[in-house]
């Protein structure tokens, strides 16, 4: 059956596969491009902009705008691009796997000959999962390497996370065995794909927002009064004070008294007591100083992405196993 | 050229569909070697009996038997020894005809690659064609090729010539007659065509309402029923011996359809042998459970 | 089998009440008595009819049984079924007289009670019915 499989799903893979090498040339031409400014940028030397290495701050201001204005461009192409590409490629193929032969009825034709249901549907996963696995390697070490040659970026942040390392082969799979599940169930291509779509938003947004920020135990970083912004070093995609390359999660006012992990609660709190104070007072470090307020950042270090990455790579393979096993039961008493 | 072994048996058999019944208390036996035809209006439960036989259904209630066998009880062996023609005729629409073969020799262990090509021959399909390609005709054609090739001991056919033109139509049916000659394989076909059912079935079960209502040899069913006619104002009490299908009356006379058990008082009746399709047509009019042939299998010897 | 035509081409009518396999006994009589068929004759092979018109090769041998069983053909094994010479037996002169006799004067005594002579077609083929049926 896996002939089969692999010749009815021939064309899609031959099309995604030109895709990824159009993406893959650009990533590559792009890549080179940042990377050569960003080195130029750092030769000036101008990192660390604020501190007093700084030679020609008009030059070095100029080449930080060119660097920004460039890398935040294919920033967004190569996200938008990276982050779809994987999840469609997995969407796409398992809704042609199962709901556009159930449409067509053409699994009345493979179920029918000898060889079991769950053996076809195995040749399904075998086909769809490898085909996913070895395109989505390929086009994820060369997004990898992007995120790193571009601009030295914080591949632990939001944006970038998705798009680096491997955990875009786990969106693939998922995706693709959900298209599986989903396919069973509505028997319609059309809406299998557009409810795929959005259970897989659903799920990617919500773990980005709610899971991803709890699963390693962040670190804070606290400065006395206001002046969070003198340790800041390098990198456009982190901002205040914390370490080089680290996702902030959070940036406030707190009690000089807090000790360990101050809840979002606590900062707003202090946030609105500054607030007050400042309109009547003007000056800011005065008023953190009366209050008895410090500036906090609660971040995620560099050092934490390949757990994380670990962490939800696992979390998406799990899901679709999962749902591989429900499948697996299902199919006997599926209405062919 | 009966052996008493059956190739499709059930009992009390139904198939419940989420509001309704799609066939309902379906007690019957089809005798091995026999070409049988499955009649019936649409809706009347024939691609459902199939479909459960094929073992793409599950049965809600009854027992069914396919070659001795429980079609859906996982036993991989039967699907080779039954081929099943679906109603849509699904095939790979971006396969090329020669594909579409390799599909079924990869599928099937006792598959005929010599049967297939030649079929595909005789009826100038080429091999290099893509199937989205060919007409509807020459898609029945090959579809039924997949099922000939396997040379299964049972062919389930879901409306194998529906939709075709009369050439295309006459050559399917032909095929298939030449393979049950060659092979001895038993058929069981659905068809909203009773002039097929003449020529090419010699089995044949009605469906009305989701239930059998007749089922036999289409030789004795011919030989079993009989037109009665009368000259006679006012209700004529029916001849002893004979169960009325259908009647219908006019200003001065009576013409009933039934089936003889007793020979019948010819001074009284004017005596006529209506056609297969009077018969069938007879059976729907009436299709209400009463009117369900009772003695169906009891009699299997009476046309010889 | 492909040089040579075969001895009878048969047909089927699916519109009449005869069963498939007694029309093709009728045809072969007919073809018969017409001088289509002779003593000796092959039918056709059961695969030949199959690829000749559209028939259940059960119909063929249901048939063949039947003329076998009437006397007019044989089974040959390994070879196929011939028409034998018992009944192509061709009328006898005097059988052929007296028989016509009966007709005339039969037909005479319906003239007489005014039937028509399409009623008497009809109960001639009534009685040729009840005659087949009688015999199987």
């Amino acid at each position: 059956m896996m002939w089969v499989v692999w010749r009815q799903q021939r064309s899609i893979v031959v099309a995604f596969f030109a895709a990824a090498v159009v993406f893959v040339i650009w990533l590559i031409v792009t890549g080179q491009h940042e990377q050569s400014l960003w080195n130029q940028y750092l030769a000036a030397p101008c990192k660390g902009r604020l501190s007093s290495i700084t030679r020609d701050v008009n030059y070095c201001a100029a080449l930080e705008a060119k660097v920004s204005v460039s890398g935040a461009h294919n920033d967004d192409v190569a996200t938008v691009i990276g982050a779809i590409y994987a999840p469609l490629l997995g969407l796409i193929l398992g809704v042609n796997a199962v709901a556009r032969e159930i449409e067509q009825k053409t699994n009345r034709l493979a179920w029918t000959q000898s060889g079991s249901r769950s053996k076809w549907l195995r040749s399904k996963y075998l086909t769809g999962v490898t085909t996913i696995v070895v395109i989505c390697t390929t086009l994820c070490l060369v997004l990898s390497w992007w995120v790193r040659a571009s601009h030295d970026a914080a591949r632990i942040v939001p944006k970038a996370f998705p798009i680096s390392g491997f955990v875009e082969i786990g969106y693939g799979v998922f995706c693709f065995v959900l298209a599986v599940a989903v396919g069973l169930l509505i028997r319609r291509a059309g809406w299998s794909l557009a409810v795929c779509i959005i259970l897989f938003a659903g799920v990617f947004l919500s773990f980005a927002d709610q899971v991803r920020p709890h699963l390693v135990t962040p670190s804070v970083m606290t400065v006395q009064g206001d002046q969070m912004e003198a340790g800041s070093s390098s990198g456009f995609y982190s901002s205040g004070g914390t370490p080089s390359n680290s996702w902030q999660l959070n940036q406030g006012f707190v009690p000089v008294t807090t000790k360990g992990i101050p809840s979002q609660a606590l900062i707003g709190k202090s946030e609105r007591a500054m607030g007050v104070c400042e309109e009547a007072r003007v000056q800011g470090s005065y008023c953190s100083h009366h209050l008895h307020l410090r500036t906090v950042a609660i971040y995620i270090a560099n050092g934490q992405y390949w757990t994380l990455q670990l962490l939800e790579g696992a979390f998406y393979v799990g899901l679709a196993a999962l749902l591989a096993g429900i499948s697996f039961l299902g199919i006997r008493r599926i209405r062919a | 050229m009966i052996d008493g072994t059956a190739v499709l048996e059930t009992v009390n058999l139904g198939k419940r569909y989420r509001r309704k019944w799609g066939l309902q208390d379906c007690t019957l036996t089809i005798p091995k070697g026999r070409v049988a035809a499955l009649v019936g209006p649409n809706g009347a439960g024939k691609s459902t009996l199939l479909r459960m036989a094929a073992g793409l259904d599950q049965p809600s209630v009854g027992n069914l038997r396919v070659l001795g066998e429980s079609p859906t009880s996982g036993s991989g062996d039967l699907k080779e020894r039954v081929g099943y023609l679906d109603q849509e005729r699904p095939l790979y629409k971006s396969f090329r005809v020669a594909e579409m073969l390799r599909f079924g020799a990869k599928n099937n262990p006792n598959w005929n690659m010599a049967v297939a090509q030649e079929h595909l021959a005789q009826l100038d399909i080429p091999l290099r064609s893509r199937i989205g390609n060919l007409s509807g005709g020459q898609q029945a054609q090959v579809a039924l090729t997949l099922c000939l090739a396997k040379e299964p001991e049972l062919l389930l056919l879901d409306e194998p010539a529906a939709a075709l033109d009369p050439v295309a139509r006459d050559e399917l049916l032909r095929i298939l007659m030449r393979q049950v000659a060659d092979c001895d394989s038993s058929v069981l076909l659905s068809t909203h065509s009773l002039g097929d059912v003449v020529a090419i079935c010699d089995y044949v079960v009605v469906l009305a309402h989701s239930r059998v209502v007749l089922s036999n040899d289409t030789e004795y069913v011919l030989e079993s029923h009989r037109i009665l006619s009368a000259v006679h104002d006012g209700d004529l009490l029916p001849p002893p011996g004979v169960s009325v299908i259908n009647s219908q009356s006019s200003t001065r006379g009576q013409s009933l359809l039934v089936r003889v058990e007793l020979p019948i008082d010819e001074t009284q009746w004017r005596v006529e042998r209506p056609t297969l399709e009077e018969i069938v047509l007879a059976y729907l009019r009436e299709g209400s459970p009463g009117a369900k042939d009772r003695h169906s299998h009891d009699d299997e010897g009476l046309g010889e | 089998m492909t040089e040579k035509p075969p001895s009878i081409t048969f047909r089927l009518d699916p519109r009449s009440g005869v069963a498939p396999y007694r029309q093709l006994v009728d045809q072969v009589r007919n073809a018969m008595v017409s001088g289509l068929l002779r003593e000796g004759d092959q039918l056709p092979s059961l695969r030949d009819v199959v690829t000749q018109i559209t028939i259940n090769p059960n119909t063929v041998h249901r048939a063949y049984r039947e003329l076998e069983h009437l006397g007019i053909a044989e089974g040959r094994a390994g070879l196929g079924t011939f028409i034998t010479s018992y009944s192509s037996r061709p009328f006898d002169a005097t059988e052929r007289e007296s028989l016509e006799r009966k007709l005339r004067d039969t037909i005479t005594e319906a003239r007489h009670f005014g039937i028509s002579e399409e009623q008497i077609l009809e109960l001639i083929t009534l009685a040729f019915r009840q005659d087949g049926d009688v015999r199987t």
